[in-house]
């Protein structure tokens, strides 16, 4: 692929102009130069300042009539002046200059921001800006009709919609995109929704949202059994750990199922223990959808994992039980990769998509592909999990040759049969174990606080006999 | 601490089922206690095809749990 190519299809990516409002504040200024084409950053530890960068935009020859291959270049900064954008604004165009604006932006800056006139812009500001600037910005960096500026809103009041409302009226075209990290913007969800132009939206739900550990937890919807409600009829997307749904109600299913598997685990099981419960449980549970694969196959259809619907029909093809497998492992705090051969970095070109998980088990990584393991033990062709060439191996003795370049990235081992026998007999005593973690007694006790805080209206309702 | 003879039966039926480092926060006298002064005749058991907040329990269990367990 020639750079003139390469360069046509980034330009098709980058005519967007994006005004990103706010997210994390990084400690300090930073800059990297990022290769498109191979997606790693160049790591420039030393720089304090653009001109540093420009130095090493020379160190690296970053001529694309050289290199065939078009850099970018994104500047993260807490603090510019007039130097930087002579800087910026000498770059060669065929480097494409991302800003990040990691704190708050005033008039002065705005007024310097003004000044670029590097022709491959993007900007992008981490802080908070008020609605006229956002509207002076979009003026200014918006070349094209075809230019729509995104707004990311991840903080959510009782008064944002009147911002949305407002950014409307101004701001021709505008597109948002909304980001939930905290119980209080999951809670204000609904108030925003209807004012959002767009009949189709996109909610990036943390990671960790629902994580008893993190503080900004949202555990006491999943408690009060009470969904974000979408009352606007509009598409939800909701992405959370990279798996989409199309309501809340099925992420909050999906977490009180998950806690059901987990309530036979003691806590001071071992690592290995839980990931033989774990694929001991699917081969109990799920089954191979042959008609989704033919039809997958057959579309070349790869939609997205639900894992709701995987859980309540007990059904999937590789990427669910793959897709599972992480989710669980994840929320366990067992370190799982997802492997996805359809991934344009694995990609093997005659052989048809796969996923498998890679685990990690003390520090050394195996092999699981709990998809194959869940068909051969229910057909038959093996009894245990000792046996499998696809639980917890290595590059080796994993069973799958025709994956050689995805496996062959990692360097994994196998781990010891009798071990995996022991624990297998160890699990399976687990059947008879029903135990209560302190997450489950810290549900309990936020369900009876909210009940305590019913109106007296609610509380003589719930008061009044009837047959249970 | 003093329970009743019914939020006693809730108790040991949760306590049966904590987890072992729970558990150690639970003094052994007091589910001696327990057992003691249990209503023999009130049967409960935990559903455990539910999340244990969606089983009903007395407020008075949930009030002495929250007593056990205060760094919860």
């Amino acid at each position: 692929m020639t750079f003139k190519e390469l360069k046509e299809i980034i330009e098709q990516d980058q005519n967007k102009e994006t005004i990103i409002l706010p997210i994390s504040i990084p400690t300090k200024d930073e800059i990297q130069i990022i290769s498109i084409l191979y997606d790693c950053c160049i790591p420039c530890d030393d720089i304090k300042s653009v001109n540093d960068v420009y130095d090493v935009i020379k160190v690296y020859q970053l001529n694309p009539e050289l290199f065939e291959k078009p850099y970018y270049l994104r500047v993260l900064l807490n603090s510019f002046d007039e130097e930087t954008v002579d800087i910026i604004n000498q770059l060669d165009d065929n480097v494409f200059v991302e800003i990040m604006i990691s704190n708050n932006l005033d008039m002065e800056k705005m007024n310097l921001l003004f000044k670029l006139s590097h022709v491959n812009l993007q900007f992008a500001c981490y802080g908070w800006m008020d609605i006229d600037m956002i509207h002076e910005l979009v003026r200014k960096f918006t070349f094209s009709d075809d230019s729509s500026p995104v707004v990311i809103i991840n903080r959510i009041d009782s008064n944002t919609y009147e911002k949305i409302v407002e950014l409307c009226k101004r701001i021709k075209n505008i597109r948002f995109r909304i980001e939930i990290k905290d119980a209080e913007s999951l809670q204000n969800l609904d108030s925003i929704i209807p004012y959002i132009p767009e009949d189709e939206i996109l909610i990036v739900v943390d990671d960790n949202l629902f994580n008893e550990k993190y503080p900004k937890n949202a555990r006491e919807l999943i408690v009060q059994n009470t969904s974000v409600q979408n009352s606007s009829n509009k598409k939800l997307n909701i992405q959370f750990r990279d798996i989409k749904y199309d309501s809340f109600e099925q992420l909050y299913d999906l977490e009180k199922n998950i806690e059901l598997i987990k309530s036979h685990i003691p806590s001071d099981a071992s690592e290995l223990d839980i990931i033989t419960y774990v694929t001991l449980f699917m081969i109990n549970y799920f089954k191979y959808d042959y008609d989704m694969y033919e039809k997958s196959k057959a579309n070349q259809d790869t939609e997205d994992i639900n894992l709701t619907q995987f859980i309540s029909r007990g059904e999937g093809v590789c990427r669910h039980f793959a897709g599972f497998t992480k989710y669980i492992l994840d929320s366990l705090g067992i370190e799982c990769e997802k492997l996805d051969s359809s991934d344009d970095s694995l990609m093997d070109n005659d052989f048809e998509g796969h996923s498998f998980n890679l685990v990690t088990i003390e520090g050394k990584q195996y092999f699981i592909d709990n998809t194959w393991i869940v068909e051969r033990m229910q057909r038959g062709m093996i009894h245990s999990l000792a046996e499998s060439s696809d639980f917890l191996t290595s590059n080796e003795t994993f069973g799958h040759d025709d994956y050689k370049d995805i496996i062959s990235q990692f360097q994994c081992e196998n781990y010891d049969r009798q071990e995996i026998n022991d624990s297998t007999n160890r699990v399976i005593e687990w059947n008879s174990n029903y135990v209560i973690h302190a997450q489950s007694l810290r549900d309990l006790f936020k369900k009876y606080a909210l009940k305590i805080k019913k109106s007296v209206a609610e509380r003589i309702e719930d008061a009044i006999p009837r047959r249970k | 601490m003093n329970v009743s003879s019914m939020s006693a039966v809730e108790l040991l039926e949760i306590i049966k089922y904590l987890d072992s480092e729970l558990k150690k926060s639970i003094p052994e006298n007091f589910v001696m206690y327990l057992d003691s002064i249990k209503d023999s005749s009130y049967d409960f058991e935990i559903d455990k095809n539910i999340p244990l907040f969606e089983n009903e329990f007395l407020e008075e269990t949930i009030e002495v749990l929250k007593k056990l367990f205060p760094d919860l």
